[in-house]
């Protein structure tokens, strides 16, 4: 209870017994027990609260990442799935072979081969994405599996893994590497070591000269190529060009500096010479130019990244940088002076490096060696010019240039042809015949090895040059309509 | 506030009464018992994300291996082996699973499939589980 204020007058005295009236308050202050007690549970609430909201916000993503791992290895599951799809298609091709497995669907697993192949899901490029169960049990999600069209002469491939709310893709590059071991460095058709006195550093494999197209359509294998797909290949390569090809053609376009770059169309109606001579031309951009005349480059112009579809001739020449361009022509390709280059140049006539020119890897160079006569319309000097003679080769190496990549010629007819002060790393695939007359580390795979001077002769293999294993070699890959298919590259997102 | 605190007061001047004590007490025993339940789930939730994250960890350490074997040359096979990682003792079992039934698709022909899984040497439970694919290289 609270006992009356007897202190006399004055402030301090008032002010006590203020402070004497407010501490009986307190102590008479029943009933305040029970919103107390509610405020302090209410604040226990929300700090327990607090702390769980808080443990739940770290730690959830750790339990969400066995969901991430299983929707990634989903999508890595799906790239095998499509590889083995890609794989098993059968393809009308030449099944020039030196696999163990040469000929082995002929006696083995037919009818199971043939009742299968109807349910076997396939996978075209650009076309409609399969959705599938990649594993036995149920319940650990799917994958997506997608052909890309683009992606020039190599597949890409994209899966997207699911499992429960997450997703994971990849983005996976497929091409061939028939080469795994560096031992044998020379795989020919024609029967016995060659003559000529060239150094060969390695093994070498004959495999069977004949052609077995008349079997019908075959699995993929190591040394095959793809027909109709290479055919397919060169249409898409065609496309813009045929679409563009009724429209009259136009004065040369001429760029002469890197502002210039910008004036340059999606489709230039008439020839395109860039020209750095004077002033630099520097042009990195990912995009496609299709040209309906010829395309040259002079000068020292440094370029990446772009695709060039050219109806005319292609000439890389004086200091010329080109990096990681990709290049068509339906006639033929230069590569001369000092000129550097890498990425893919594929031409339906002649290519020829000379000079010092260099080819430095990632690099493909092809050809089908099958543009028209008529098509040539500039006649260079040296044997690519010669129509009146019987013609024996499409792809030239000559002078002091040198090659790092890979350089194919598909005509079977025709073949490659490598001069005295050459250096070539890397793979020389020839559907006909090589001569091979220049230092090389890799691997030949040909019909035969001819000696320049009678390239008419492919009953026996002659070899002037010299040819040593290259340990990297499984790293050169070649386009995807030639032998099996590999994984070449992952790209998880 | 005031004049419910005023009103409060004045009809409860004889202090607290034993009925208001009993409440209080049974107020603060529920909410603790809430309070430590809620922080016991916080710390489980904790801990048991810990677990699975290096479950996981030792899991993806095991499907880059797989993925990785391929470019080796490296033939897979069932294993089973322990691993310490802070302090925790785990056990990761990778096992080549076969498919004895003829109603293997066509797509999956010639591709393992791998389980690779993975729990504390102490229990049995499987913390995690995951399935991929492996191919082979023609």
């Amino acid at each position: 209870m609270a006992a009356p204020c007897a202190v006399p007058d004055g402030n301090r005295h008032q002010w006590m017994c203020a402070a004497a009236r407010h501490s009986c308050d307190l102590r008479n202050c029943a009933g305040v027990a029970l919103p107390l007690v509610l405020v302090f549970a209410v604040c226990a609430f929300l700090t327990a609260s607090t702390y769980v909201f808080s443990q739940m916000t770290f730690f959830k993503p750790f339990l969400k990442s066995p969901s991430e791992l299983q929707a990634l290895l989903n999508a890595r599951s799906g790239a095998w799935i499509g590889l083995n799809i890609i794989n098993s298609e059968k393809q009308e091709g030449e099944a020039s072979s030196t696999d163990s497995l040469f000929g082995s669907d002929l006696f083995a697993k037919t009818e199971t081969e043939s009742s299968v192949s109807d349910s076997t899901p396939t996978l075209e490029p650009g076309g409609e994405p399969l959705v599938l169960d990649p594993y036995s049990q149920r319940g650990f999600g799917t994958c997506i599996i997608g052909l890309d069209s683009g992606g020039g002469a190599f597949r890409i491939l994209n899966t997207v893994g699911r499992f429960r709310k997450t997703q994971r893709a990849l983005k996976v590059v497929l091409g061939s590497r028939p080469f795994q071991s560096p031992d044998t460095v020379l795989f020919i058709a024609a029967p016995g070591m060659p003559d000529g006195g060239g150094r060969i550093g390695g093994g070498v494999f004959f495999f069977p000269f004949a052609v077995d197209s008349a079997r019908g359509p075959t699995k993929r294998s190591r040394l095959m190529v793809m027909r109709k797909e290479q055919e397919e290949f060169i249409t898409d390569l065609e496309e813009p060009l045929m679409q563009a090809d009724s429209v009259m053609q136009r004065p040369p376009l001429l760029i002469k500096s890197t502002q210039d770059v910008g004036r340059v169309p999606k489709v230039v109606r008439g020839p395109l010479f860039i020209d750095a001579t004077n002033q630099d031309v520097e042009w990195h951009r990912k995009r496609r130019v299709v040209v309906l005349g010829d395309l040259q480059f002079t000068g020292e112009p440094v370029i990446s990244d772009i695709d060039f579809v050219v109806a005319g001739e292609i000439r890389v020449l004086d200091k010329s940088e080109l990096t990681n361009v990709n290049l068509y022509s339906r006639t033929r390709i230069f590569f001369a002076d000092f000129c550097t280059f890498s990425g893919q140049a594929i031409a339906r006539g002649d290519i020829e490096i000379y000079n010092n020119a260099m080819i430095v890897r990632p690099a493909t160079i092809l050809t089908t060696g099958a543009s028209k006569e008529g098509t040539n319309k500039a006649q260079p000097s040296g044997e690519g010019a010669a129509a009146k003679k019987p013609k024996f080769f499409s792809l030239f190496v000559r002078d002091q240039a040198s090659v790092d990549g890979v350089l194919i010629n598909l005509n079977p007819q025709h073949g490659i042809k490598t001069e005295m002060e050459t250096t070539i790393k890397g793979i020389l695939w020839a559907e006909g015949r090589v001569s091979h007359t220049g230092r090389m580390s890799g691997v030949i795979k040909a019909q035969a090895l001819v000696n320049e001077d009678d390239p008419a002769d492919m009953s026996k293999n002659f070899l002037q040059g010299a040819i040593t294993p290259l340990d990297e070699i499984k790293d050169y890959s070649l386009p995807y309509f030639i032998g099996a298919l590999s994984i070449l590259s992952w790209k998880e997102q | 506030m005031r004049l419910w605190r005023s009103s409060l007061l004045s009809k409860n001047a004889g202090g607290l009464t034993l009925v208001e004590a009993m409440m209080a007490t049974v107020i603060c025993a529920i909410v603790s018992v809430f309070f430590f339940k809620m922080m016991v789930a916080g710390d489980k939730v904790r801990g048991r994300g810990r677990l699975i994250q290096r479950a996981a960890t030792l899991a993806a350490n095991q499907a880059e291996y797989v993925k990785s074997a391929i470019g080796c040359g490296v033939e897979l096979t069932d294993t089973i082996y322990e691993t310490t990682l802070d302090n925790r003792t785990f056990v990761v079992e990778r096992s080549i699973l076969t498919d004895e039934s003829d109603s293997v698709p066509s797509y999956r022909e010639n591709i393992q499939e791998i389980e690779v899984k993975v729990h504390l040497i102490e229990t049995d439970t499987t913390l995690v589980r995951f399935r991929i694919l492996q191919g082979t290289m023609p």
